[in-house]
């Protein structure tokens, strides 16, 4: 008797040293969305006229409080993010602002501190310095607002999809039966309903893409995070997944997308930032940049074209493609005699004065930054 | 449920359902039975056909009682296994005797031949000539007839009874009695010693085979980068906590698979082998050891990149998992021993150590408690020195670390 009583305090002395040492308690400080009204469930058109009727009655206690201000004007604010590894500086005092609505555009050459950014914001590293605030509050656990499709990837090769799904779904907190609807729902989207019960590794690979896309989705995440969501998929697969990233923003959310296809990147994004060697070359909103850039650039098309135009002296600077060439114009040239004088040397087959491409902005940032 | 629990969940389902656990679960005791009996299995195979076995003697006799001895050991149709065949040759010296007995092993008369010689009274030369000495079964009955013939001729020589001298030396066994507070109770310390010492070594061949799900899982995760998006949904800290539970739930529901083939096989008798007054405390220091060694191991086994990388780790847990069991072994032959019980307070072999010393001596209290508060806080600290490395080594690709870079980890905020 005194055995057993003796071995039972020990065991209740152990079960409470080790939950209260080894398995903290969840930080209690975490915020939590009393009114979780679905921002999905309201349209846009609702959302117009509940943020004209919310600015008419603001004293309106209960109102207030069901349309809680940070659900419609969500917002995700980075203030002086910085970090080192072993003193290289990866990211250097990045401040950027992204609105509900809004697709950002995270982009820069290899090693300019994108990833770094990324991990800082999902918390998946420390920043040395700076704060990341979503709707003013810098407390909240982030990690649940936010569904991300990292560049290189990978899923678990031998199990199912629905249960890969649902882990993933699971972990940012959800209930099962919220993602199960939510895995049905993107699976039937992306035409794979039937893949369900696969595993992994008997997909094609650009199902698989498709799969990792959806692990992304199936929480309904307030943020998305993709880092090049189009490599790998074809041009129907791409649409279809446009399609999605616009489906979202729809609903009031925030989509950060860091790409190297700048065609991609100039069609879906709303606002840029273009980082280098850790820094801040540009940022904002796309249209302003362009207007940054000045005047209209000529973009060219012909069959003859050659690195002979790049000496012409009314010629800021030249990016020459296959047939095709968009140039930079000087200040106090005649537009109408460059074209003359290009038409007797060149075969050209249409040309167009129009503002200077997302792509050619990158080049000329990132060289003029590099010298 | 917390996040720990959803990895913890997916951990012991997933590899709940892999092959290579169902095998080992279920098959895994069949081979070690296997293993344990077919040595047995061998030995007890009946022989096929009569072996004649030469017999060269000098200065002494002793072909009957050869003959008596060895024949207990019978073929298959019920004929003598051997057949010793007495080689006179006086005329020739030992070696020249030697020599043609050896030639008639080599034209196949012999299947082998024994030489005896009588130096004088306690000192004897003897020797076995085949073709194949390396037939241990062979050699181990000719070994056990040629020892008990001799000491029958050493009795004889100094004129004793061999008949008496078994009576007299039949050895007596000793009933072992614990006594403590509770009062006396009779104990078959052998066989709670082979009990204990199966339960340690179920938590080491556990250990070993969760260690390499441990391991390759986290490889497998960092090498195709899902680890980032983990990581994008929990914290280093859930992440490894989950594993640790699952795996170490994965490893006990494995345990406890054995035990109930275990039980359901052997039966009741499998209560002799358990001190049943300290299960209790075995089983605690059995969960806090296992939980203790998964949260060291996933330290080290974040560190690697490959599949190389995993299987050199492997090796290295490989040794601090299979020490225990080499100090349990030394154990036995002194449970009381101050040495051994230092070990009690090593965290490495705290849990090993503790199951045996609780289950064959009477610990007290005050040492119950303080080891299981050192085996707490080890697994404390394993699991603040483990996150620290999982941390920086999850995120970290491309070639091994070496150690300077560990300890900069290790440093790094």
């Amino acid at each position: 008797m005194s055995h057993s009583i003796e071995w039972l305090f020990c065991f209740l002395i152990t079960l409470y040293i080790s939950t209260t040492l080894i398995f903290e308690p969840v930080n209690k400080s975490i915020l939590t969305f009393t009114f979780d009204i679905s921002i999905k469930d309201i349209n846009s058109s609702t959302r117009k006229i509940l943020k004209t009727f919310r600015r008419s009655i603001s004293n309106n206690f209960i109102f207030e409080k069901v349309m809680d201000k940070n659900r419609i004007f969500s917002m995700l604010k980075v203030l002086n993010l910085h970090k080192e590894f072993s003193n290289v500086v990866a990211v250097d005092n990045l401040s950027f602002e992204i609105n509900e609505g809004e697709i950002f555009g995270l982009l820069g050459p290899n090693g300019a501190g994108k990833t770094t950014t990324i991990r800082c914001l999902l918390n998946i590293i420390q920043p040395d310095r700076g704060e990341i605030l979503y709707n003013g509050n810098s407390n909240l656990n982030i990690k649940d607002l936010v569904g991300y499709i990292p560049e290189e990837r990978g899923l678990y090769a031998k199990s199912r999809v629905v249960d890969v799904l649902m882990y993933f779904g699971q972990l940012k907190g959800k209930p099962s039966s919220f993602v199960k609807n939510r895995i049905n729902y993107y699976l039937k989207k992306l035409g794979m309903k039937e893949t369900a019960n696969r595993r992994i590794n008997e997909l094609s690979k650009g199902n698989q893409q498709k799969i990792q896309l959806i692990s992304a989705f199936v929480s309904e995440p307030k943020i998305l995070v993709l880092d090049e969501p189009f490599s790998g998929l074809d041009p129907i697969n791409q649409e279809l997944v446009i399609e999605l990233i616009k489906e979202f923003l729809d609903e009031g959310k925030i989509i950060i997308l860091s790409t190297h296809q700048m065609d991609i990147a100039e069609k879906l994004c709303n606002k840029i930032l273009l980082m280098n060697k850790g820094k801040q070359t540009l940022y904002g909103y796309l249209n302003e940049i362009k207007k940054q850039f000045g005047r209209m650039n000529l973009h060219l098309r012909g069959n003859n074209l050659d690195n002979n135009l790049k000496y012409y002296p009314e010629f800021e600077s030249v990016f020459l493609y296959e047939n095709y060439a968009e140039i930079f114009l000087r200040d106090n040239f005649n537009t109408k005699e460059i074209i003359q004088k290009l038409l007797m040397n060149y075969n050209i087959t249409s040309f167009e004065l129009k503002e200077p491409s997302l792509h050619s902005i990158f080049i000329r940032s990132i060289k003029g930054h590099n010298s | 449920m917390k996040k720990f629990l959803v990895i913890a969940k997916w951990e012991y389902l997933e590899r709940l359902k892999n092959k290579t656990y169902i095998f080992m679960t279920f098959f895994f005791p069949l081979i070690i039975f296997g293993i344990s009996l077919l040595p047995a299995l061998f030995m007890s195979e009946e022989d096929n056909e009569t072996k004649v076995i030469g017999l060269l003697e000098e200065n002494i006799s002793m072909q009957n009682d050869l003959e008596r001895l060895l024949s207990e050991y019978k073929t298959i149709n019920g004929q003598p296994s051997y057949l010793i065949q007495k080689i006179n040759l006086p005329e020739l010296p030992a070696t020249k005797a030697i020599d043609s007995a050896s030639s008639l092993v080599l034209q196949k008369i012999l299947d082998g031949f024994i030489y005896i010689k009588k130096v004088d009274a306690d000192s004897f030369v003897v020797e076995y000539h085949s073709e194949k000495i390396s037939v241990i079964k062979d050699i181990s009955r000719l070994e056990k007839a040629i020892n008990q013939s001799l000491i029958k001729v050493k009795l004889e020589d100094y004129n004793i009874n061999p008949e008496l001298s078994k009576t007299l030396t039949k050895p007596v066994e000793v009933k072992k009695v614990k006594v403590s507070i509770e009062g006396k109770e009779s104990l078959d310390l052998e066989k709670v010693f082979v009990g204990t010492f199966a339960f340690i070594w179920f938590l080491v061949m556990s250990l070993l085979m969760v260690a390499s799900s441990l391991v390759r899982s986290v490889v497998e995760e960092k090498s195709n980068r899902i680890i980032e998006i983990l990581l994008s949904s929990c914290s280093a800290k859930d992440l490894m906590a989950g594993k640790i539970l699952g795996l170490s739930a994965l490893g006990l529901t494995q345990i406890f698979v054995w035990l109930l083939i275990a039980v359901s096989t052997i039966g009741p008798v499998i209560f002799n082998y358990i001190q049943l007054q300290n299960l209790g405390f075995v089983l605690i220091y059995f969960v806090l050891g296992y939980i203790f060694y998964s949260s060291l191991f996933i330290g080290i086994g974040s560190i690697g990149n490959t599949e190389q990388d995993s299987q050199s780790i492997m090796g290295v847990l490989s040794i601090l998992i299979v020490f225990p069991i080499i100090l349990s072994v030394q154990f036995f032959e002194n449970p009381s021993s101050k040495f051994i019980s230092y070990f009690s307070y090593f965290p490495l072999t705290t849990a090993p150590i503790m199951t045996l010393r609780v289950s064959l001596l009477d610990v007290s209290l005050v040492e119950k408690i303080s080891t299981l508060l050192i085996l707490i806080l080890s697994i404390y600290i394993s699991i603040w020195f483990s996150a620290k490395i999982f941390r920086v080594a999850i995120l970290s690709y491309g070639k091994t670390p070496n150690i300077h870079e560990i300890i900069k980890w290790f440093k790094s905020k």
